[in-house]
């Protein structure tokens, strides 16, 4: 015969309230999941976030991308530099070349961030954007998150070529 | 034998060495704050679980509820922080999801060893808030040394000289935690110096 042993009532307890902080974790974490994607969208694309769809790549960079009904993607980057972050809108048509870019934000009003602006601002324009001597330090960023955006550009022409 | 001398600082070194992988992402104090928040809340959790668990649990059991525990508090954590501002959630998110692991919150994962023990549990608590205080301050430092300002949100640019730009990098961070453990050995040789 199994001789079971009454378990410790603290024990229990202590176990169940695991199991309630791991299940409200998952919860939350899938409401958070959906509510960051929404946020996205907004951010990269304002006024059309019932029509475009946030996917995550994290890759280098790139954070993600909004994908709208005409297939136009839009690339949020990253690029982290000393003293802070510069966070960027990247619109990509339909042959993977930049068509547009907007500066979201960027947390150092320092020289270099704001000469980074006007780098990425100048994307895809035929406008001139001078030279500066910091150039040299801050155009192989931009060209790093191109690179990255155009492979995973490729990667998603490819794969919906492939459907 | 380490005698006392050796002691105290080869306890604070031990601990800023299992700390070294939030103070290094902390490159400034935005950053320095929620990696601060995650790590307070992991250790915060582990630390009273183990406190509050009975003598009777046998200690791997009561190990394993607290770092269970501090896992799924660092998962409810990391949503809020989702919710707020989903870029920096990005940024950080692999280096939160590390913090249950880390040698601070698994050392007070374990069950104090005997009642005397137990009964300075609350120095482990105000042990951790210390820690939490030393990552923000590790951000902010980093960001005033790199930027020469210290900015909180994307809107409200700091404009500043660089005085070291090379703290935010990651060798800046080890070069800092280097001299915070020169200083730390050297105060506490000098407190602890037997008198003549």
């Amino acid at each position: 015969m199994i001789n079971f042993r009454k378990p410790d009532a603290s024990l229990v307890v202590t176990t169940a309230v695991i199991f309630v902080l791991a299940l409200a974790g998952a919860l939350s974490s899938r409401y958070a999941s959906r509510l960051s994607s929404a946020d996205f969208n907004t951010l990269l694309a304002p006024g059309s976030n019932a029509s475009s769809t946030w996917e995550l790549l994290r890759e280098g960079p790139v954070v993600g991308r909004t994908v709208n009904l005409e297939n136009v993607a839009t690339y949020l980057i990253v690029i982290s530099l000393s003293g802070g972050t510069l966070r960027a809108a990247i619109v990509v048509g339909k042959d993977g070349e930049t068509r547009s870019a907007r500066v979201l934000g960027s947390s150092s009003g320092m020289p270099y961030f704001k000469r980074l602006g006007v780098l990425i601002q100048g994307l895809g324009t035929a406008q001139s954007v001078g030279y500066s001597p910091l150039d040299s330090v801050l155009e192989p960023l931009v060209r790093n998150a191109l690179d990255t955006i155009a492979r995973a550009e490729r990667d998603r022409r490819d794969a919906l070529h492939d459907k | 034998m380490i005698n006392e001398r050796d002691r105290v600082p080869g306890v604070l070194l031990a601990t800023l060495a299992g700390l070294a992988p939030l103070l290094v992402a902390a490159d400034d104090l935005v950053k320095g704050v929620s990696l601060a928040g995650g790590f307070l809340v992991a250790y915060t959790v582990s630390a009273t679980l183990a406190l509050l668990l009975p003598a009777r649990v046998p200690p791997i059991r009561a190990f394993a509820l607290a770092a269970l525990a501090a896992a799924a508090s660092m998962t409810l954590y990391t949503s809020i922080l989702r919710i707020v501002d989903p870029v920096l959630f990005e940024l950080l998110g692999r280096r939160l999801f590390i913090v249950p692991f880390l040698g601070p919150v698994i050392s007070v994962a374990l069950a104090p060893k005997n009642e005397a023990a137990r009964d300075r549990g609350w120095e482990r608590l105000i042990g951790g808030l210390g820690f939490a205080l030393a990552i923000c301050l590790m951000g902010f430092m980093r960001e005033l040394l790199s930027s020469g300002a210290i900015s909180i949100d994307l809107a409200g640019q700091a404009l500043g000289r660089p005085i070291l730009p090379i703290a935010s990098q990651p060798s800046g961070a080890l070069i800092l935690i280097g001299l915070v453990s020169a200083a730390i050995v050297a105060v506490s040789r000098a407190v602890l110096r037997p008198s003549p």
